[in-house]
This record gives structure tokens, sequence and C-alpha cells, in this order.
């Protein structure tokens, strides 16, 4: 079976996925600024561990989506598929990550809540 | 003809494997478009917990009470908007994939209604201090 080939880069996909990767790498490191800066008076010191994750997550992915060939080793025979998203190992992770912020953002929430 | 390493590295060490076990790989730019629409929502639920957060550490005098539940459903919100990203993810790609319709965008009302939710809390509670 052959493939029609797409013209190279059309609309520049490869590229505005890769900005939109790195526009959420930089809203996870501010992100997890902000909740540092802001619960740093109830959490203490224990604020330095979501921080830190949030961080090393954030520079992981601007990292991963930095270098240049991520997609590449999913397709060695296909040029066209220079840079397709490899699998969904990177959202995953990702997800995982907003998600339990979230959850310790609503768990605070309910707490102070109850408190009132 | 694509060589037999190509389909097997598609299908087998790709996860996961609900998504990439069947169908055909599709149209790159549609999977890169797929991946981004993915970041918006993740995005849009960042920033609903950023705000979240920024509504319980301020004081907004509307009172703890109010200010805590306005938190609440906003971190809410911001979790659906997460787990929505994932899941809109695995079935758009998988839809694609298997050459079926895409599926419909039924949890964005969930957000609407989150945001709005909040926007209500806020009024009435606003509203609620001007009178006392």
């Amino acid at each position: 079976m052959t493939r029609e080939v797409p013209a190279r880069d059309t609309g520049l996909q490869q590229e505005r996925t890769a900005l939109a990767w790195r526009r959420t790498g930089l809203a996870l490191a501010v992100g997890a600024l902000l909740l540092t800066r802001l619960t740093l008076d109830t959490l203490g010191t224990a604020v330095v561990v979501p921080a830190a994750i949030g961080l090393v997550l954030a520079g992981w992915v601007i990292s991963v989506t930095l270098r240049g060939r991520r997609y590449a080793a999913a397709h060695p025979d296909e040029p066209s598929f220079d840079r397709i998203l490899w699998d969904g190992r990177v959202p995953a992770v990702v997800t995982l990550v907003t998600a339990s912020l979230a959850v310790g953002e609503l768990l605070n929430a309910v707490v102070q809540l109850l408190r009132a | 003809m694509r060589p037999a390493a190509y389909d097997r590295l598609v299908t087998s060490k790709r996860w996961p494997t609900a998504v990439y076990g069947s169908g055909r790989e599709p149209d790159p730019r549609f999977s890169l478009a797929n991946e981004r629409t993915f970041l918006a929502w993740i995005r849009t639920g960042l920033a609903l917990i950023a705000v979240a957060v920024a509504v319980d550490a301020l004081s907004l005098g509307i009172g703890p009470r109010a200010q805590s539940l306005l938190a609440g459903v906003l971190a809410l919100t911001g979790l659906v908007a997460s787990v929505h990203a994932w899941r809109g993810w695995v079935r758009t790609e998988t839809a694609m994939r298997e050459d079926r319709p895409l599926p419909g965008n039924a949890a964005g009302i969930l957000v609407v209604a989150g945001v709005a939710l909040a926007g209500v809390v806020l009024v009435v509670a606003s509203v609620l201090r001007g009178l006392s």
C-alpha cells in the first residue's frame, strides 16, 4: 500500500505543535511558582515538594519538545513522519500532574470551607 | 509498500494500546492537531487551577466561606478540564485510527457550567456583602 505523502510541513504543523508544548511547559512552570508563593504561609517548608515536582516536569516538557527529532524514532522509514507524536506517555504524565494540582487545591478549598 | 518493521513499531511499542492497538496511522497533521487540542485543554485546566489558588490566597472581601466555595468550584472545573484533555485526546486519536466520525465535545458543557457557576458565586457573594 502506498500513501500519498503530504507536502512537507503543510501549515507548519510541527512548529505549531512544538510551540504549543512550550507554552504548556511555561504555564506549568508559572503554575508551580504561583502555587509555591501563595501556599507558602499555609504549607510552610512542605511547599517545596509540589513546587519541585511542577518545575521539574515543566523543564522536562520543554526539553523533550526542544529535542529536534522527537518523533523520528517512531517512523524511521517515513520522512513525512519526522516529528509525529510518539505515543501517549508524555500527555498522560502532564494530565496526571495537572489533575493532582487540581485535586490538591480542591481538598484545600473543602477543608477551608468546613472550617469557615 | 511500508516495511513490516514500521507497522510493528506503530502498533506494539506505543502506549496506550487501547489507542494504538488497532486501526491505521492517520495523516500526521491530524495527530499533531489532536496533540495541540490536548495541550490547549491542559492550559485551560492550569489557568483554572491557578485562579483557584489565587482566590484561596488573596482576600476578595466576600467572606472566607464564599471565597473557599469559589476556589473549590474553580479547582473542580480545572480538574474536569484536565481529565477531559486526556479523554478527548484518546477518543479522537482512536476514532481517527479507525476511520470513524470524531467524538463530540460533550464534556465542554461541564467546563462552561463550572465557569458560569463560579461567576454566579462571585456575583451573589458580592451582592450579599454589599447588602449586609
